[in-house]
């Protein structure tokens, strides 16, 4: 009987990937839309490019973190605070097109017809997920819908139960402020989310919008 | 109108092929062998589901895939696909259905099974079941409304948790919202279940009359927790009050307890309740007839005959009347009956025999 050498570390269990890679493949599966084969298949992806190509991943994602803001006036995500949209005189500070995330900013722009600006909610109100209206920028909304220079809230939610729930809920906090409230046209079919309803359904949706209150 | 439908891997069908006449078909044989399966391959055509509980296996055991492939007078073929884990397909003229409800409407369906035949006594939730399976079949808005409808009161139940559990930051202020929700959908499905209902009333009461040879007129009354009167013209604010009066005792059971859900109807027979005076013959004849005029409710909306499926539901009628009803019934739709004793039914229809286990056999 020959000596076998000893191949494993004791922490590991044979078979299973380095603790390192798989600490990788949780951070990774925490991204949307992701699940573990994919985030595994990322991350051995990864492993097999060259170390600049790595070091380009980690900068861009340093980079993200040290100068994206939050915008204070909508909460927009953004380099700048205000952000471009916030700061840009050019546009119409009267309208205000309400999202419930900021990559439904980049679909409503895709559009080039809206000249507003926005305010970004941060999600819907959904009590099954214990979202409320204090979790969202519900009441910052209602501080700005009553300054005298706004004429006209859009609510751009998606067609769902949800986006429903909200909109409702806005309208009613607003309803004794001097401000019209229009909600987007349906024409989204229910179940699509706003971020991927294409352009073109989305900005007759915004054209033959309708009034709330 | 099914004109022919083909069977695989389908419970404990291997293979099944059946060219289905466009009046009366009779499918017998004894129990076990198949009866209700083959009934409920048309069914699903109708429905997109099973009328049996969602746990039961539709995939024959061992196969990989189950599948019925129906057509119908409009040239429309529809092939609905079965995997063991419960997913499903439907495929309409090669054309996969996005959703379930685009197949509503398509191949209209009405089931009687033992259930069915006893609706004026049953339960309530079968008789909100065929106002809802029925309406929705011709009535897009209708899905859409008891759809959102649904999900309001689900989100309303986790809004009365939250906020009494304290969970949910500004949950009381979101709990009216849902409310006015909840009302406004909740309202839409109660009118229109109301109209239903003095829709089909007359027409049930023909039909009942030509069945059972009784004269007497069936009204039908939508029974509304939610608002008294259902035809109120502000329907939706007496909802929504009512709802609102409700919230205390709702927040210590986390449940809706008044609205569509909770609704029931009550069937009168020459104005006396039928549950409780009708015969055990006259209820099982009312529910034929109510089962019969929807039946020509669908085909007046869609402009399609809808196939009714007598699921063993003649089956304890007398010989006589079981006659009576089947030489009726083909005015209303294109029927379908499964039973175990063809003799005594009807003679010009088609009948298939359930040779053995999963093996169905065209007699004439
Ligand atoms: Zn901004």
């Amino acid at each position: 009987m020959g000596e076998f050498p000893k191949i494993h570390n004791t922490d590991e269990i044979p078979g299973e990937a380095p603790q390192v890679i798989e600490n990788a493949i949780n951070v990774f599966k925490q991204l949307p839309g992701i699940g573990d084969r994919t985030a595994r298949r990322i991350i051995y992806w990864l492993l097999g490019q060259p170390g600049e190509k790595l070091e380009e991943f980690i900068s861009a994602l340093e980079e993200l973190k040290n100068s994206v803001k939050i915008c204070s006036v909508c909460f927009n995500v953004s380099i700048t605070d205000p952000c471009h949209i916030c700061a840009n005189p050019e546009r119409d500070h009267s309208v205000i097109c309400v999202v419930a995330e900021p990559q439904d900013i980049a679909a409503i722009e895709s559009t080039r017809i809206y000249d507003g600006v926005y305010h970004v909610l941060g999600g819907l109100l959904d009590a099954m997920r214990g979202i409320g209206p204090e979790d969202l920028h519900i009441a910052e909304l209602v501080q700005r819908a009553a300054q005298p220079e706004v004429k006209e809230i859009i609510l751009a939610l998606d067609p769902s139960n949800e986006g429903e729930t909200t909109a409702r809920h806005i309208a009613k906090l607003l309803k004794d402020v001097d401000v019209k409230v229009t909600i987007l046209a349906q024409g989204i079919s229910a179940g699509t989310a706003l971020e991927f309803a294409d352009p073109r359904t989305l900005s007759a949706a915004l054209t033959n919008r309708t009034e709330l209150k | 109108m099914i004109i022919s439908v083909e069977l695989k891997n389908f419970r404990n069908f291997a293979y099944a092929r059946a060219e289905l006449d466009e009046r009366v078909n009779i499918v017998f044989g004894p129990n076990g062998y198949g009866k209700s399966n083959f009934l409920e391959a048309l069914y699903v055509c109708g429905f997109g589901r099973s009328f049996r509980g969602s746990g039961q296996q539709i995939v024959r055991f061992d196969a990989d895939f189950a599948r019925v492939v129906a057509k119908n007078p409009q040239h429309e073929t529809l092939e609905a696909v079965f995997l063991p884990n419960g997913a499903k397909n439907f495929i309409l003229n090669s054309k996969r259905l996005p959703r379930l409800r685009d197949l509503l409407g398509k191949f209209p369906t009405i089931y009687v099974g033992p259930d069915e035949v006893n609706i004026v006594a049953g339960s309530p939730s079968k008789r909100r079941n065929f106002l809802d399976f029925t309406i929705s079949q011709y009535d897009p808005v209708y899905v859409s409304e008891l759809g959102a409808y649904v999900k309001s009161v689900a989100q309303r139940n986790s809004a009365l948790r939250g906020v009494a559990e304290g969970e949910i930051a500004g949950g009381m202020v979101l709990i009216e919202t849902i409310d006015e929700q909840v009302a406004h959908h909740g309202a839409q499905v109660l009118a229109t279940r109301n109209r239903f209902l003095r829709m089909i009333s007359p027409l049930a009461t023909e039909i009942f009359a030509a069945i059972s040879g009784i004269e007497r007129r069936l009204d039908i009354e939508y029974l509304s927790t939610a608002a008294d009167n259902p035809d109120d013209p502000e329907l939706e604010r007496v909802y929504f009050e009512r709802l609102c009066a409700r919230r205390k005792s709702d927040l210590k059971t986390f449940q809706t307890a008044i609205g569509p859900h909770r609704d029931d109807i009550e069937i009168y027979l020459g104005n006396l309740p039928a549950k409780k005076f009708a015969s055990w013959g006259q209820v099982r004849m009312i529910s034929l007839a109510l089962h019969l005029a929807a039946a020509r409710i669908l085909e007046e909306k869609i402009g399609r005959t809808p196939t009714v499926l007598f699921d063993d539901a003649l089956a304890e009628l007398d010989p006589q009347r079981a006659h009576s009803v089947l030489e009726i019934a083909p005015q209303f739709g294109q029927i379908v009956v499964a039973t175990p004793h063809p003799e005594h039914l009807i003679e010009d229809a088609k009948i298939f025999r359930l040779a053995e286990a999963g093996k169905i056999v065209e007699e004439k």
